[in-house]
């Protein structure tokens, strides 16, 4: 942040904690049609489980289809928040500051949608629990050999500790907010969740320790929960699954859609809320700069795959990408190229990175991109397996895209329920970088 | 149905022509006379094929012994079927096949069989109002005569029609009486098939149904008339057929009845010994045979063919067979139009596109299935389906080709000519998906179903290991189980699929959910059209596909809560109750013959009588799969143990290796080195499907065996 800023330690306070006003009109309008459409998905889970999951489009012997897309990409979305707030603390990068808490949010709220998706695809979801090692009287256990129980794990770990770490962080912002407002409900509720933060030094102390040891913590979660997910394809044999490098392609592009997302939601709340101060130009640069960096990796994991199913001389394998590219699906194919290789190629210029409106539709392509980057791998990998004779084309039903729009607004109901009542931006961390305010014979800060 | 018609007996002819000419056997000088007509060369311009070849047969025919030339299906079913019979058989005479190969002792028992045109006085007399009462039995004549016949018009025109039929088939619905008969499966009976075998019914199951056996029936209706009341001592139907088998007794020596009756019970009949009968050649056959005649101006020949799986129709209500996979097609639930590939993009249609199919007679609108084994100027439509009534599985479904086709009859027997007419083809517009099982004609390089030729086999297969090396410890398993498959005696019936069906409570889906692949079938028939260099371009290789039972299962490390697992006699169990339906199983399946419960299936009534007891009946929700009829395993070691020894090799039958009509699928312990299955597995033409994924298929294939000697 440049030393020329207007942004005083009061003003901070006041900005961040004005966010947390009354609902306003525009805001209930965003927010009334979300909880319809949150209801839409929902009435479409209940009767998938009242008919059967018939009612999605799986077409032998395509058994999964949008909604694991939908998992792996919500569990992507998730790893640019620990990422922003984990990873480039430790490396003290400073632009991440304004930014990170509403990362940290997206990453929360994502890996809640993205926990709902294996529950969803289920045969029977009412036994969903069986996944859990719990000890029962049937003395049954689980198979810690089947990378779904890895996934059971790995997706809960990582709800566990990124909701930790986005708590944790918001103490002292809590403690702030609990003493500027007046109302009794307000004040009780906040006055639980900052656990009587007072802003001492042996606190100050004790807190930066404790958030250092959290950030090194989830740090590599960022890596290994993406490899594990990665993993419920690489472990099965199917050509275009049974690969080596998916774990750090699939890491990379969590990281690139990930970074997408967090340009998708801070854009407009940086307009509404008149961010323009906190968010600045210089955020987007560094996030443009990882961007371009994860964008070239998936664009070379795009091509290697090619080449090692040409250089494996496997039928099945150079079929499946041959296929890939010329079949039924290439279309969702190159839409995939075009977003995530194509797309972000501008960004090499420093005028479109400084650019929120370039940014912003850039940001919209590489969220559709990666979005079709899972559906691609997942369902025309399974669409031409070994045998030719069990091929088949999945067609999706009005049931899974009622499900996949409920979850995108599941996932703004928290965030738009997160804008109001917590702080979107981290209060403390902003006021480490400002200049540190005279004291004035008024008494004023 | 790539048939050299109108050519076929003309081609029989010529064959034999050059075997009597080249004195390649010593029979069949008589005939020379008549076979001076058929010279190789006027006989390879008729038919089109090539005198190399014609002459590479008859060599090939003569020389290996014993053979046998079969007429039958499409090729004789035209106005000079008898001649083209006479003219294969001739070449049977000159090959020396007669007595040898072919027995005039047991012949077809036409006894009591009408002539086509009895049937077509008949309907005269039913027309003229010469007929009082008509009984159906048995039969449904509306459907399956041409609407030219008139029949339709006729039965209207009879007072009093009784039907017997189980159904409500298209005649039973014109019935002013209808007294449903008993199914077979609930009914006595007998029937002589061809001389010497006296086949004997008896009912598997008490009737279903407030029915009454028509014998019964009928001994009921003569008891209360009083001009027949003495005739029949007996008051049911079984006696009487009790008493009517003492004439076929008294020839037995040393048997009381009561044996005699028991044990013709327990072998489905009675089968005497027949003595074969000499023939000989009455000579001086000469003459030329008559050429196929056929009416109609289209461009195409028009072929109706019975289906293997509804015959004339009468199978068409059963949803087993409906969702049974056509061999070739693997079309179901509806009919469709063979049309050659070239023919079919002359008319500017692909799979799926209507046509109207157009004779004198009438039309009949179908999709199109292009498939490169017809000829390019014949079209051919599958008999069975079209029904207008016959039940809720049957109604509205396909088209019926027998309404559009000619009264032709046959100029020597007076049988019905089922393929004389030349039709116009029209294209429509309309698309519409062409529901199938295999939208994949080739294997793409995977070696599913592979082949060797014979000159191969001769200098010996190289020795295959089938145990790749593995990373994980060998396992042992008490019973290793395992099947051995045949694709060279694989036909593509699907019987073996049906036969799963019923053995293991299989849903059928219908048509809407088999167009989503969503058909449960545990074992499938995959088809290959491979090229070949044979004049069709290809040739086609079937492979019975279903769960391999593997040792090194992709299936089993995946599930998450050991819904599928590796029982100690080493199949891949399946436990539905433990199962949450990941799917990922199949997912991983390399062989992809798991399948999906989408929906609670239901067997509405009465088909839950078919559910068979000792099989659990899956819930929404599971996966399932072939156990390899693991009930029948269970069961026949309870027997084995009671009786204190192990289970003997083919003690264990698997449903589709039951109702395999060619023994084409062996099932057995892999472990006894003297079982079949072990033998065969050990054959040098044994393969397993996808090998090189080491899943340790416990399945051996055995390479389909190409002809290719000169």
């Amino acid at each position: 942040m440049s030393q020329q800023t207007s942004l005083t330690y009061a003003k901070v306070n006041e900005d961040v904690i004005r966010m947390l006003d009354k609902p306003t009109v525009k805001w209930l309008a965003l927010f009334v049609p979300t909880l319809g459409v949150v209801g839409f998905g929902l009435f479409c889970f209940l009767y998938q489980v009242y008919t059967g999951l018939g009612a999605a489009g799986y077409r032998h012997p395509v058994f999964w289809g949008v909604y694991i897309t939908d998992f792996v990409f919500w569990v992507g979305i998730a790893h640019s928040g620990t990422l922003i707030s984990a990873v480039l603390y430790l490396f003290r990068a400073n632009f991440r500051l304004s930014i990170y808490r509403i990362a940290e949010g997206m990453t929360v709220f994502a890996v809640l949608t993205a926990g709902l998706f294996p529950i969803i695809h289920l045969g029977r979801p009412w036994f969903f629990y069986w996944l859990f090692p719990y000890p029962n009287q049937r003395e049954l256990w689980v198979n810690f050999k089947s990378p779904l129980l890895w996934d059971v794990f790995a997706v809960s770990t990582y709800l566990t500790v990124s909701s930790v770490f986005f708590f944790v962080g918001m103490i002292p912002d809590l403690a702030a907010i609990r003493d500027r407002v007046t109302e009794k409900p307000r004040k009780i509720l906040y006055s639980i969740l900052s656990l009587g933060w007072k802003g001492s030094n042996w606190e100050w102390l004790h807190y930066t320790r404790a958030y250092l040891f959290f950030a090194a913590f989830a740090t590599p979660l960022v890596l290994s929960v993406h490899s594990v997910v990665s993993w419920d394809f690489a472990m099965a044999n199917l050509p275009g699954w049974h690969t080596t490098i998916f774990a750090p392609y699939f890491v990379a592009g969590a990281i690139f859609s990930g970074l997408g997302m967090v340009i998708t939601l801070t854009v407009p709340i940086r307009k509404i809320f008149s961010l323009e101060e906190y968010i600045t130009l210089d955020n987007y640069d560094g996030m443009a700069k990882l961007i371009i960096v994860t964008s070239l990796i998936v664009g070379y994991a795009y091509g290697v795959e090619f080449f090692m199913a040409w250089y494996s001389g496997n039928p099945a394998e150079w079929g499946q990408f041959y296929y890939r590219a010329t079949g039924e699906y290439a279309l969702f194919y190159w839409i995939m190229v075009f977003c995530n290789v194509l797309i972000p190629l501008p960004l090499w210029f420093k005028s479109v990175r400084r650019n929120i409106k370039a940014l912003f539709i850039i940001s919209i392509f590489i969220n559709i991109g990666m979005w079709f980057e899972r559906f691609n791998i997942i369902v025309i990998s399974l669409s031409r397996g070994f045998d030719p004779a069990s091929w088949g084309i999945y067609k999706v039903s009005w049931v899974e895209i009622g499900i996949t729009l409920g979850s995108f607004a599941w996932f703004f109901m928290f965030f738009l329920i997160f804008i109001k009542t917590l702080p979107a931006v981290s209060i403390a961390e902003m006021k480490e970088i400002l200049p540190v305010p005279k004291k004035e014979a008024n008494g004023h800060e | 149905m790539g048939f050299d018609n109108p050519g076929t007996g003309m081609l029989a002819l010529g064959i034999a022509n050059v075997i009597v000419s080249e004195g390649l056997s010593n029979r069949g000088g008589e005939l020379s006379g008549l076979l001076s007509g058929y010279a190789i060369d006027k006989v390879s311009e008729a038919t089109g094929v090539s005198t190399d070849t014609i002459r590479q047969i008859a060599r090939e025919f003569s020389s290996t012994q014993p053979s046998l030339a079969i007429g039958g299906g499409t090729a004789v079913t035209s106005t000079n079927a008898t001649e083209t019979l006479i003219a294969i058989n001739i070449l049977n005479y000159v090959a020396g096949n007669i007595g040898e190969t072919i027995d005039f002792g047991r012949t077809i028992n036409t006894d009591g069989i009408s002539q086509f045109s009895d049937i077509l006085s008949l309907v005269d007399s039913m027309s003229n109002g010469g007929v009082d009462i008509l009984m159906v039995y048995n039969t449904n004549p509306v459907f399956t005569l041409p609407k030219s016949a008139g029949f339709e018009d006729a039965i209207s025109k009879v007072p009093f029609v009784v039907s017997f039929s189980s159904f409500m088939d298209e005649t039973t619905e014109k019935a002013t009486l209808i007294m449903p008969d008993n199914t077979t499966i609930e009914s006595w009976g007998d029937f002589i098939p061809s001389t010497g075998i006296h086949g004997l019914i008896q009912p598997v199951m008490t009737p279903v149904f407030n029915t009454k056996g028509t014998g019964d029936v009928i001994l009921a209706v003569t008891a209360n008339i009083e001009d027949l009341k003495e005739r029949y001592k007996q008051t049911s139907y079984y006696d009487y057929l009790r008493e009517s088998w003492k004439t076929a007794y008294s020839s037995q020596a040393g048997l009381s009845f009561d044996s005699f009756w028991n044990k013709a019970l327990e072998n489905g009949g009675y089968y005497a010994d027949v003595q074969p009968v000499q023939v000989s050649l009455s000579g001086g056959l000469s003459g030329a045979l008559p050429e196929a005649e056929f009416s109609g101006d289209g461009d195409y020949f028009f072929i109706a063919y019975p289906s293997y799986k509804y015959y004339d129709g009468r199978g068409a209500n059963k949803p087993w067979l409906q969702e049974l996979p056509d061999a070739l097609s693997t079309g179901v639930w509806d009919s469709w139009v063979e049309v050659h590939p070239d023919t079919a993009s002359k008319l500017g249609v692909k799979l799926g596109d209507f046509v109207v199919i157009e004779s004198p007679q009438g039309s009949i609108e179908t999709q199109v299935y292009p498939y490169p084994g017809i000829r390019p100027d014949t079209v051919a439509v599958m008999i069975g389906q079209g029904h207008t009534s016959y039940g809720r599985y049957a109604k509205d479904r396909g088209v019926n080709p027998v309404g559009i086709l000619p009264l032709t009859t046959d100029k020597l027997s007076g049988g019905f000519a089922w393929f004389t007419s030349k039709v116009k083809l029209t294209k429509t517009g309309k698309h519409a998906q062409f529901v199938q099982t295999q939208y994949t004609t080739h294997q793409h390089d995977r070696g599913i179903a592979q082949e060797v030729t014979l000159t191969e086999m001769q200098k010996g297969l190289p020795p295959v290991d089938h145990s790749l090396p593995g990373f994980y410890p060998e396992k042992e398993y008490a019973v290793p189980l395992g099947n051995g498959d045949r694709p060279q005696k694989c036909t593509g019936c699907g019987a073996c699929v049906t036969a799963c069906y019923a053995e293991n409570n299989i849903p059928f889906v219908g048509k809407e959910l088999v167009a989503k692949r969503r058909d449960m079938a545990w074992i499938k028939i995959e088809r290959y059209f491979e090229k070949s260099d044979n004049k069709a371009g290809f040739e086609t290789r079937f492979l019975p596909m279903l769960c391999q039972q593997c040792g090194n299962a992709p299936c089993e490390p995946v599930c998450p809560v050991y819904a599928t697992y590796h029982n100690p006699e080493g199949l891949n169990g399946m436990v539905y109750n433990r199962c949450v339906g990941t799917r990922y199983c199949s997912n991983n399946c390399s062989y992809s013959v798991r399948k999906f419960n989408w929906f609670q299936y239901k067997f509405p009534e009465p088909l839950n009588w078919q559910l068979n007891p000792d099989v659990t009946v899956r819930s929404m929700g599971v996966m399932e799969k072939c156990t390899f009829c693991v009930q029948r395993i269970n069961f026949a070691k309870d027997q084995a143990k009671d009786k204190g020894r192990d289970v003997l090799d083919g003690e264990v039958q698997v449903a589709c290796a039951q109702a395999c009509g060619s023994d084409a699928i062996v099932f057995g312990n892999l472990k006894d080195t003297e079982s079949k299955v072990s033998k065969l597995s050990e054959d040098e033409r044994g393969y397993k499907v996808l090998q090189m994924l080491n899943t340790q298929s416990s399945i051996t294939y055995l390479k389909k065996v190409k002809w290719d000697k000169a």
